[in-house]
């Protein structure tokens, strides 16, 4: 898959733009998430997203290759989009989980989707009492099931440094979820 | 266990496994593509106009300042026709000045 990506990449470069399609339809799913998790709006997720992309489709000559890879590079792009969408607005009104969670239903069994959903209310508003940066360890660990490697190319922090924010956000997580007796 | 995971680590990547199945709709993912594209087409296609209009502006407004230089023949031409039409002039106004009975 690696070779398929790095493949792809040199043909998006070259402006081969079905490469670019491929990549785009890779990748989206996780820096939307990403992103989704940072603004906690569906649309403005949607938004962000999409400008990461377009930036990326016009830098895609300036991309070299310098041991970070391109998925970590299409995550700067898309967090620095939302560093900049935060300073000009602060006052997003966080959207229903239940829109977005419309779309997972589909995606998951119908059996799992109930149980799913009552687990992963909880989880949400546990995050609610993360700092940004935790959630974005969080969200880049267990969601995109990230090594602290590359975590760590991601946020431009040291490995230590990210081990230490994430414990500590287990433990605010923990603390949360038995506040709402849910029991890990 | 997944490697370099913990116990306590373990069990909230399986707790947040759900999250993974959040993904935009084909739909959205359909329209965001298209965008995208429409957005590089746009880029290029301003580029090419500005291309193609900036070099006929300038030539436009060469000609139109009567500076010609892609044919200076046909200026040295003009400018032959005019000295040659000045000398039959001073020939005719040279006669007459021959007639004039002082």
């Amino acid at each position: 898959m690696d070779r398929n990506i790095s493949d792809l990449v040199s043909s998006a470069k070259a402006g081969d733009k079905q490469a670019f399609g491929e990549l785009y339809r890779e990748y989206f799913a996780p820096i939307y998430r990403f992103v989704l998790f940072k603004t906690k709006h569906k649309e403005t997720a949607e938004d962000i997203t999409q400008t990461a992309f377009a930036r990326a489709l016009g830098a895609m000559s300036n991309y070299r290759d310098k041991g970070v890879p391109f998925l970590s590079w299409l995550y700067t792009i898309a967090r620095n989009l939302c560093l900049d969408h935060f300073k000009k607005k602060s006052d997003v009104v966080p959207a229903d989980p239940d829109i977005w969670w419309a779309e997972v239903e589909g995606n998951l069994p119908a059996d799992k989707f109930s149980q799913a959903k009552e687990t992963s209310e909880a989880l949400w508003r546990a995050m609610e009492a993360l700092s940004d940066e935790q959630r974005e360890v969080v969200v880049l660990r267990f969601i995109e099931e990230k090594s602290y490697a590359e975590i760590a190319q991601i946020l431009k922090k040291n490995e230590e440094a990210l081990r230490a924010l994430n414990y500590r956000a287990m433990k605010v997580l923990k603390d949360e979820l038995g506040i709402m007796n849910y029991e890990l | 266990m997944i490697k370099d995971r913990g116990m306590d680590e373990e069990k909230f990547t399986q707790l947040f496994a759900p999250f993974r199945a959040i993904t935009p709709s084909q739909e959205t993912l359909g329209r965001v593509l298209e965008t995208v594209t429409i957005s590089r087409v746009r880029r290029f296609s301003i580029w090419t106009f500005a291309g193609i209009m900036v070099p006929v502006a300038v030539f436009v407004l060469l000609v139109w300042q009567g500076n010609r230089p892609l044919n200076p023949t046909r200026e040295i031409l003009a400018m032959e026709e005019e000295s040659s039409q000045i000398e039959q002039e001073l020939i005719l106004l040279d006669s007459n000045l021959d007639n004039i009975d002082i």
